[in-house]
């Protein structure tokens, strides 16, 4: 590696989703806590580090990453909470409810019913008036 | 034609395991194998081309080309390694290759590591957990009474699938040994924590120290390769696929 200019690397990261919350996982190597930095803009999330570091052959080398991560809709920023340990960043999301409605299921089957009952309602009256003579034979 | 070919060099050497770790979940197979050879001082024997089955490669270490398929041996085991992803198509024919590389140096049993894509190995804060398959099952029955715990379900694929599955049908035992790993970051803590199996087991020297103190190197050494397999869908799910 070159030690005047700093070699680039996007670094790999993880997002998935925990159920109730979401874990994004940045891997850092050589990095320590200090040179991380993390920043919001709107819905992306910017991760930036720098440092250098010697190598087990004794080769001096000069790392930045860079990477942009679009984060969930659903993922709450008020709640972010991050941790680093030997070069892993390791960032946890809550959700937000914003925008989810409960179908509930027992009102859509009242609403079939009340149309059951209109069907029949409507069927017995055309029934009746089809035959006006019904009411005329009947004992 | 797909034809996949072995280039063995001769030697005389006795072996009794062969062992074969292929890039997957966390790189777990790559970095165990990558670990062994250097541990005990293995020396290259051969290479395998994997013929049409994938685009001319060479890894170059050193100004110097490799097959991406390279075949070690000494102190009695045998390696067999790779440095990309086995493409699925190829699967089955590198297992027969290996299998007959088995065969060809009387190798008394073959032994897989690889990883087994978990998420929650991000949040554990232990050691890597370790599971095994056997194709035979005294063998199995002695792994668990060594305290080891069997993979209690899932679905095999790929090469170690074929491995297997050859075991039972020719008599020779397979072992499959995988670590919980990360599923799309190289993870050398879960091969260490494998090695640290394999290293009982088989009493070789491993020193997964040595590793553990290594891995953020390793891990931004083998990024793209990481990235490459995760491309490939050979890094994660339900199944495990190497």
């Amino acid at each position: 590696m070159n030690s005047r200019r700093p070699y680039r690397y996007e670094p790999l990261a993880d997002l998935s989703d925990r159920g109730n919350y979401y874990l994004l996982m940045v891997d850092l190597p050589h990095v320590s806590q200090d040179d991380v930095h993390i920043y919001l803009d709107g819905d992306t999330m910017i991760i930036h580090a720098e440092t250098t570091y010697t190598d087990s052959d004794g080769g001096f080398n000069h790392v930045m990453y860079n990477r942009e991560i679009t984060i969930p809709r659903d993922a709450d920023p008020s709640s972010i909470k991050v941790s680093f340990k030997q070069g892993m960043l390791k960032i946890i999301m809550g959700k937000t409810t914003h925008g989810k409605k409960e179908i509930p299921i027992r009102r859509l089957r009242l609403k079939v019913n009340w149309w059951g009952r209109q069907l029949s309602g409507y069927l017995t009256w055309w029934s009746a008036r089809a035959d006006p003579f019904s009411e005329a034979r009947k004992p | 034609m797909q034809n996949i070919s072995l280039h063995l060099q001769k030697f005389d050497e006795r072996i009794s395991t062969l062992f074969v770790g292929f890039p997957d979940a966390g790189l777990v197979g790559l970095i165990a194998s990558g670990q062994i050879v250097h541990d005990q001082a293995l020396k290259p024997i051969g290479w395998m081309d994997l013929g049409d089955y994938m685009p001319p490669t060479a890894v170059v270490h050193s100004g110097l080309p490799f097959s991406p398929v390279q075949l070690y041996a000494g102190n009695g085991i045998a390696v067999v390694t790779a440095e990309v992803p086995i493409p699925p198509e190829a699967s089955k024919a590198v297992g027969e290759a290996i299998f007959g590389l088995a065969k060809k140096i009387s190798a008394k049993e073959l032994v897989t590591m690889g990883g087994l894509a978990s998420d929650d190995r991000y949040e554990e804060e232990a050691q890597a957990m370790v599971y095994f398959v056997s194709s035979d099952p005294d063998s199995a029955k002695k792994l668990a009474d060594e305290g080891l715990f069997p993979l209690e379900g899932g679905l095999l694929l790929g090469t170690y699938a074929h491995l297997i599955m050859s075991g039972i049908k020719e008599n020779i035992n397979v072992r499959s040994f995988y670590a919980n790993a990360y599923p799309r970051m190289p993870d050398p803590g879960a091969a260490a924590a494998l090695l640290l199996v394999i290293s009982k087991l088989y009493s070789l020297k491993i020193d997964t120290d040595n590793l553990i103190k290594q891995s953020e190197e390793i891990r931004l050494k083998t990024k793209q390769l990481m990235q490459q397999v995760a491309s490939t869908g050979k890094a994660g799910g339900s199944f495990m696929y190497t």
